[in-house]
């Protein structure tokens, strides 16, 4: 596969994506410099593909991704990868607030340490944090795995639905209607799985899986009739 | 006692027993004398039976009560303490039924940035209402009434239903905080895009479905186990403020390569501001829900209680768009509890581009019709008076996800009445515009109309009848 | 609904230019107005006012007023006034003054005209400057980028609940407290409460941003006998909503955060230098090739920068 280096510097953000697009449809692998971290690189990529931001990213890269993998060298600001179907998006150093929020599918692989809020409202797919996880992880997550192999900041896994927050580390406090559960041994081999297919070291890991607890998922009645009005 | 009110007059004849003057007049025995039959209604001011039966509902359930439909709150204004002023002398009206007038109304083509602005016929379109909320055959059947009138619909917060996409010639595609189903495929079939800020019937609270809705089909479309009562999250997962919703609206642009208008939905709180920022931070068109607005479930409290009322929000809504001159760039569509083209001819007076209506849709197409009488019965309420949207048991099939209850919307004749309806009402509009002299609905002015009340002369700035200008302090 | 930034600088410098830079990266976050605390060279004796007249047709007499009001308190002119030439309504002063006797019942006493002009700081070092429009206009108006100094704040508004006039804009000097300054992102839930509070305390209040709240509140809790780092702690818990803001003064730059983990400021510190901003991509103007960021993202931070300059000083 042939490569295309794109510069972003201070050009036009739309132009910037249009030759993303053009260029992955090409078949090009892209490369991007001067990244400047300039929000909103890589919008809506196709469904195959190769894209690597040289430096670090702002906002919503790799938001709404479809299937594109993406690597970013540095940083990424907030949404990394939000509302994302497929894909991968590889984040070498520190990924900011809400990373893969409200995602779908695809992976996200955070080499440093999360932001606040990572995984909020997610659907599905896996995000894996190599260092620690911020404040409120996984906040209202639908489904899907966040799993960290550092620790996990305050109120993790805070009022979750039926996504999963792995922790390999110290957790500083769970959040609302938290619980730690011990993992069946056919799940952590899926997650080792994971890891070993991103290239990660194979060893023992302590994990606490955090589920919800279930409390806040129905108000106090299952009887219809109670919710008719006097 | 002090002051001497006795007396010493006597009788001539015998002084009656006591008995006697207490009950000969035809008061009930048994209540003690002295007590006005009146009293058998209740004088109390502050506990009314209303209030009482709110302190005993709290009581026994220990938590607030839900409910769907919209503001039961008795104090809210209505359109109708203002009237229109039609040309008499001083302006030449058209002929009403003659004479055109133009409805043509275009959403989102100021800032320039959109390919393909919202073109609707008439200035009126369906507000969100979700799948979830309402059932897949209302959403179909409202979509084809709103096709053959030549305007929209709206997803609401449950995803985009695939009945609707097919129904709706144009559909404006709901972004709200839950992001339920979002992803790209989705937006690129939307023909503008709704990041939800809030809505008039409970403003700074998220969405809320009951567990009786949360049906499979229903789940699926928002990654939910089927039958938890879903409360949505009310906070964006990835903007926090206007600031950052400046980068997420260039991130949707960016993602729909400019195509479709986005469109920023509030609850009518403090519009002043509210609709300056959302206009500041890039949206192109700005939707502003009052209060009445109507929703599927709903903690009472703030149905009645939260939001200030459509009437009082246009005009600093409109004002803040000039404030920071963006009133030509941006558009400006009100809602909340609109019921016939009079209050959408105000609203357009006051100085919105466009109106939605929910709850008066789904009464053209059904809702609270004088069918299944025993069913409304069963639920403790009558056609007319139904407001248990939040059930999921509706009598007309409406506001269910019950495959039986959802049959009885009879999707074709349905579409066809929302399509009668909101024809209907347009032409109320263009009667108005054209008795004002107006070539253009969008041509109706503050100046057309008079205040019927102090009250709705503070509220919106118009003229008090008969004193000719605003009523201030 | 702002964009704020932070600088310091190991010795003075550019520290005008690089705030306008950091600011320009962040227009996007508003640019209804702009302001700039900055810590210039102090003046071998007295102190710098800044000053904004809101009607150019009364600059003589409202600036004979301030004068007046400066003489009676036993200060006075040190040099000429430098007034802006632009053809706005409101006009910026800058005066070099004789310290007053007292700086609180001179502030007391000047602020009873604030409705026609209003003094915007006064201190050995700070000069607040702020206008309408975004940081390039306001930078080219006020010539921000030749100005030397040690430290700084800058500050992009996106007015939220109060009006886009020059005066709402930030940053905000913690009057009476000479030299202490404020820049804030985010929305205060309780500053009504706060603000009746004060007021009968005798503060007085330039206008209706809740961000003046937080200069006023941090100068009370100071009188109080708080510590910068005491009232920086404090305030995470007594003022709702939320917040990042930072509070500047000779000695260095604060930081507090509200408690929910919400308003970003991502910071890039080396050998006594300081860059801090709203958005890591302002950080690029300055530091193009350096990421090794540290993100104050979590909730209820506090933290204090130290100048370098003045460690080496004492």
């Amino acid at each position: 596969m042939s490569e295309k280096v794109i510069q972003v510097g201070h050009r036009d953000i739309r132009i910037i994506n249009q030759e993303f697009l053009a260029a992955l449809e090409a078949g090009y692998s892209v490369v991007v410099t001067d990244t400047l971290s300039r929000h909103n690189l890589g919008v809506g990529l196709p469904q195959s593909g190769k894209i690597h931001f040289d430096g670090s990213v702002g906002y919503y890269c790799g938001g709404l991704n479809t299937g594109t993998d993406v690597r970013v060298e540095n940083n990424a600001g907030w949404g990394t990868g939000e509302a994302m179907s497929g894909g991968t998006i590889t984040v070498n150093g520190y990924s900011g607030m809400s990373t893969g929020a409200a995602m779908l599918g695809g992976l996200i692989h955070v080499k440093g340490d999360c932001g606040p809020r990572c995984g909020v409202a997610m659907k599905a797919g896996d995000i894996v944090v190599e260092g620690n996880l911020g404040y409120q992880a996984g906040f209202m997550a639908h489904r899907g795995r966040i799993i960290a192999l550092g620790g996990a900041g305050p109120s993790c896994g805070d009022a979750l639905w039926e996504a999963e927050v792995w922790v390999a580390g110290d957790i500083e406090s769970l959040g609302v209607d938290a619980k730690i559960v011990e993992p069946e041994a056919e799940e952590v081999e899926e997650i080792n799985a994971l890891l070993k297919q991103l290239g990660l070291e194979e060893r023992f890991r302590d994990w606490r899986k955090i589920v919800s607890e279930q409390k806040l998922w129905y108000f106090e009645s299952r009887d219809a009739n109670s919710w008719l009005m006097i | 006692m002090a002051d001497d009110l006795n007396s010493t007059y006597e009788y001539p004849f015998p002084m009656p027993s006591e008995e006697e003057v207490a009950y000969s007049d035809g008061a009930i025995k048994g209540r003690t004398p002295g007590s006005p039959s009146a009293y058998d209604k209740g004088g109390s001011t502050r506990w009314t039976p209303d209030a009482i039966a709110e302190v005993q509902a709290l009581a026994q359930l220990g938590r607030y009560q839900v409910r769907g439909y919209n503001c039961f709150n008795q104090r809210m204004p209505t359109f109708d303490d203002l009237t229109f002023v039609p040309a008499t002398m001083t302006r030449l009206p058209l002929e009403g039924y003659r004479e055109s007038c133009d409805m043509t109304t275009v959403l989102g083509a100021g800032t320039g940035l959109v390919e393909k602005p919202l073109e609707l016929k008439i200035p009126i379109y369906v507000a969100s209402m979700s799948f979830g909320a309402l059932s897949a055959s209302a959403k179909a059947a409202i979509g084809y009434g709103a096709s053959k009138a030549g305007t929209m619909t709206c997803t609401g917060e449950g995803g985009m239903l695939e009945d609707e996409r097919e129904a709706s010639q144009k559909l404006v595609y709901q972004l709200t905080p839950a992001r339920y189903g979002v992803d790209l495929e989705h937006i690129r079939k939307a023909d503008g895009l709704e990041l939800v800020v809030g809505q008039g019937a409970k403003p700074g609270t998220g969405g809320l479905l009951l567990g009786m809705k949360v049906v499979e089909r229903v789940s699926k479309m928002r990654s939910l186990p089927a039958g938890v009562d879903q409360r949505s999250t009310v906070r964006h997962p990835d903007f926090l403020g206007a600031d950052d919703m400046a980068v997420k609206i260039e991130e949707l642009r960016i993602a729909t390569n400019y195509k479709v208008p986005i469109l920023v939905k509030m609850g009518a709180t403090r519009p002043r501001f509210d609709v300056a920022i959302a206009a500041k931070a890039g949206a192109d068109i700005v939707v502003l829900d009052g209060a009445e607005g109507g929703t599927g479930a709903s903690p009472e409290l703030l149905l009645n209680h939260t939001g200030i009322p459509c009437l009082s929000a246009i005009r600093p809504a409109r004002q803040a768009l000039e404030d920071c001159g963006m009133s030509d760039k941006v558009s400006l569509v009100v809602s909340g509890g609109i019921r016939t083209g009079v209050d959408v001819a105000k609203c357009l007076a006051l100085g919105a581009d466009a109106v939605m209506i929910g709850n008066a849709a789904m009464i053209a197409l059904g809702c609270n019709s004088p069918r299944y009488e025993e069913d409304y019965h069963a639920l403790g309420t009558s056609p007319g008076a139904c407001h248990h949207c939040h059930t999921g048991m509706c009598p007309v099939g409406i506001t269910t996800q019950n495959k039986e209850l959802e049959k009885r919307v009879n999707i074709a004749a349905g579409a066809e009445r929302v399509y009668r309806f909101l024809t209907a009402i347009a032409m109320e509009v263009t009667m108005l515009a054209k008795a004002c002299g107006k070539s253009s609905v969008h041509n109706l002015e503050v100046e057309d109309l008079r205040a019927l009340s102090f009250e709705a002369s503070a509220f919106t700035g118009v003229k008090m009848a008969g004193l000719d200008r605003a009523f201030t302090w | 609904m702002c964009g704020i930034a932070g600088r310091i600088l190991n010795q003075e410098g550019g520290v005008g230019r690089d705030l306008v830079e950091l600011m320009d990266a962040q227009a996007h976050r508003g640019a209804d107005s702009t302001g700039f605390a900055i810590y210039t060279k102090p003046l071998p004796e007295g102190g710098k006012v800044r000053l904004m007249g809101f009607d150019r047709r009364n600059l003589n007499s409202d600036l004979d007023d301030v004068i007046k009001i400066l003489k009676s308190h036993g200060s006075d002119l040190l040099t000429d006034p430098q007034i802006d030439d632009a053809s706005t309504t409101h006009y910026s002063v800058r005066l070099e003054v004789r310290e007053p006797a007292n700086v609180e019942s001179w502030i007391a006493e000047a602020d009873l005209i604030s409705n026609r002009i209003e003094v915007l700081s006064y201190g050995i070092s700070l000069e607040i400057i702020k206008d309408v429009g975004d940081a390039k206009a306001v930078a080219d108006k006020h010539n921000l980028r030749i100005m030397q100094g040690t430290h700084g704040l800058g500050h992009a508004r996106l007015a939220t609940e109060s009006d886009v006039s020059p005066k709402a804009s930030h940053p905000f000097w913690a009057r009476p407290f000479p030299d202490v300054a404020i820049v804030h992102n985010g929305q205060i839930t309780n500053y009504y409460l706060w603000r009746d509070k004060l007021e009968l305390q005798g503060y007085r209040f330039m206008t209706e941003n809740d961000s003046e709240l937080l200069a006023v509140w941090i100068s009370d809790q100071k009188r109080k006998g708080l510590s910068l780092q005491q009232a920086l702690i404090k305030s995470v818990s007594e003022i709702d909503g939320v917040f990042t803001f930072m509070i500047s003064d000779l000695n260095g730059i604060g930081l507090a955060k509200d408690r929910f983990a919400m308003k970003p400021l991502v910071t890039l510190e080396s050998e006594g230098e300081l860059i801090a901003a709203t958005e890591e991509q302002a950080v690029r103007r300055i530091a193009p090739d350096r990421w090794d960021v540290f993100n104050y993202d979590g909730p209820s931070m506090t933290q204090i920068w130290p100048l370098r300059t003045i460690e080496a000083a004492a």
